[in-house]
């Protein structure tokens, strides 16, 4: 029902956000119950799938594991402990826009408010930021040096620097500067866009070696993200899946990465292969603190011609996060 | 939280989902984005305060995750993501609603959430009141804690607290082990482990101008997320980058050799190795 507030087409949005969906199921190995669910016409599927709630039937209380000393997470029938029956919510949609529709009527929020907030999601902030600041670091090696290694007494002047260049810096997209006030919201970059630091992935020197690092970004307790660069964290960002995993086995992460995103194709895993055999240090940056992390990944040798924009448009989100290398 | 709201290194989540998900897609749906702004706007309304002269409740990021910790173990493994940031919008709602003029009586009515689920946070929240906090010990019978290191108020300043940083860069530090029913950034993974002090963030008041922008210092100046997330008061703690190798968490034969992992550690967390 909110896609017709949508002010872009909303058939475009809809399809768009069917496909995603689809897309989604199928990579968490639900094709099948996919297909099944979209039989039942005009249902979410993922609050279908997504165990919003226990099971309703069969709920018989005295079975219930909790109470013979189970573990809570194993069992689907909860009673509460003062012996009351839980209330099976209704999926997670349905209660998002009742919470919507109840502060509206409290007049705390509004519908204008929300929208607003959503579009600058949506259509200001996003990785073209992100992309724009690599771009631009690839061509000029020494502010690209000046972003990896701030001083001591001002550990985060990369948002310092990014704020000069994005202030000062014409998008060709739009005609107008990159960014302004009125999208950063008096914020030196805009959200979650003050603490900045950024790696660079590839042959570097430390401590008079050369060594060659790769870093990954992550958040394992929930989503931190550089969002003033990047715009919202995709979905494989926040599942648990990758919150999970990434500290523990990120050259793992990595292969799952090149293997499905890319389908397997063979040029591609053939350049992986070649990349990640030069890895001498993964770095996992785990965003504990309201500290964001940012990559510049390195830039595949057959783009070295290419102008700025050309190459702004070909550094992709999982990149600016380690979670991928850039494919020539 | 103890519990499976920390679950970093976790194993047999399976494989990560909707990897190749597209750049200019933020959100799957758009009430997603909506919850969101939800979020965003209430939070801002208590940054602001609402009366002046008295303390000041706030619920910011660290009480938006501590918020979704004081969920059942159950309940927190089988929301989705959306669901644990609702949930933590409807925990706010119980606990300063009637500064906002809606409650937890409203929010059941329309079933967006059930009142045990929120009684269960609210005994949670109310037993973390009662406990430590590394490096600020016990509160008081209000549950205000005391510290002459990191209240700013005792300290004299922020500033003050920035300029006397325990540790330096190369420093081999211990993490402390601690049992925390109130939110901790000191994530389970790396507690009584052994790290190198790589960088310290410095610590600054946030400064705004005439027209309320930033006038950022390039230096760290949010507050201690243990007791931030609480809501009432503010302390500030030099925080560094430790780094950690990979087979001192996991154990070598486990992990590979060349991963190294680099969580921001708070001062209390901390002792010299």
């Amino acid at each position: 029902m909110s896609q017709h507030n949508h002010p872009s087409d909303p058939k475009n949005m809809e399809e768009k956000s069917n496909a995603s969906r689809r897309k989604f199921l199928q990579n968490v190995g639900l094709a099948g119950l996919s297909a099944g669910a979209a039989t039942v016409a005009g249902q979410g599927l993922l609050e279908d799938i997504s165990a919003e709630t226990p099971v309703k039937d069969n709920a018989i209380a005295d079975e219930s594991r909790a109470m013979h000393g189970g573990s809570p997470i194993s069992d689907a029938t909860f009673k509460n402990p003062d012996g009351s029956t839980e209330v099976v919510l209704p999926p997670l949609k349905e209660r998002v826009l009742a919470i919507k529709q109840l502060l509206i009527e409290k007049k705390i929020i509004n519908e204008q408010g929300v929208q607003g907030f959503v579009d600058y999601y949506e259509k200001v902030v996003g990785p073209h930021f992100g992309a724009a600041v690599v771009a631009h670091a690839w061509k000029n090696p020494d502010w690209k040096a000046k972003l990896l290694a701030p001083p001591e007494d001002k550990p985060f002047q990369a948002a310092i620097l990014i704020r000069d260049f994005l202030f000062n810096t014409v998008n060709p997209d739009t005609g107008k500067p990159y960014l302004s006030d009125q999208i950063t919201f008096g914020l030196t970059i805009g959200p979650e866009g003050e603490y900045i630091r950024i790696f660079a992935n590839g042959e570097q020197q430390e401590n008079g070696k050369n060594i060659f690092v790769h870093n990954l970004v992550t958040c394992t307790v929930c989503s931190c993200y550089p969002q003033a660069l990047l715009g919202t964290q995709p979905m494989w960002y926040k599942s648990q899946q990758y919150r999970a995993r990434s500290v523990s086995d990120p050259f793992g992460v990595l292969v799952e990465f090149a293997e499905d995103a890319h389908k397997g194709k063979a040029d591609h895993l053939k350049q992986f292969k070649d990349y990640t055999a030069k890895i001498d240090e993964l770095r996992v940056w785990d965003s504990n603190s309201e500290v964001r992390f940012f990559v510049i990944p390195e830039i595949p040798k057959a783009w070295a011609n290419l102008s700025e924009n050309e190459l702004r448009k070909r550094v992709t989100r999982n990149a600016m996060l380690g979670a991928e290398i850039l494919y020539s | 939280m103890e519990g499976p709201h920390y679950n970093a290194g976790w194993t047999g989540y399976g494989k990560i989902p909707f990897k190749d998900q597209p750049d200019d897609q933020g959100w799957l749906e758009e009430w997603e984005g909506q919850l969101g702004a939800i979020f965003a706007t209430l939070s801002t309304i208590f940054e602001k305060g609402l009366k002046s002269g008295q303390p000041v409740p706030f619920w910011g990021l660290d009480a938006a995750r501590w918020g979704r910790e004081t969920m059942n173990p159950r309940d927190y493994m089988n929301r989705t993501y959306d669901a644990l940031w609702l949930e933590t919008l409807c925990l706010l709602i119980t606990i300063y609603g009637d500064k906002l003029g809606v409650s937890v009586a409203d929010l059941e009515a329309r079933k967006i959430t059930n009142a045990p689920a929120q009684k269960r946070a609210k005994a949670i929240r109310e037993q973390a009141f009662k406990e430590a906090v590394p490096g600020v010990g016990r509160p008081d019978a209000k549950g205000l804690y005391q510290s002459a290191k990191y209240d700013p108020a005792k300290v004299g300043s922020i500033e003050k607290i920035g300029a006397n940083p325990k540790f330096k860069v190369g420093d081999r530090v211990q993490c402390i082990n601690q049992l925390s029913t109130g939110h901790t950034r000191e994530y389970p993974y790396f507690r009584g482990k052994v790290g190198t002090v790589v960088t310290y963030y410095g610590l600054a008041e946030e400064k705004r101008n005439e027209k309320g922008q930033i006038e950022f210092q390039g230096v760290y100046y949010a507050p201690y997320p243990d007791i931030a997330c609480r809501g009432l008061q503010k302390f500030y703690t030099p925080l560094y980058s430790v780094r950690f190798e990979g087979k001192d968490i996991w154990g070598e034969e486990f992990v590979d050799p060349r991963s190294v992992i680099y969580a921001d550690v708070f001062e209390p967390y901390i002792k010299l190795a």
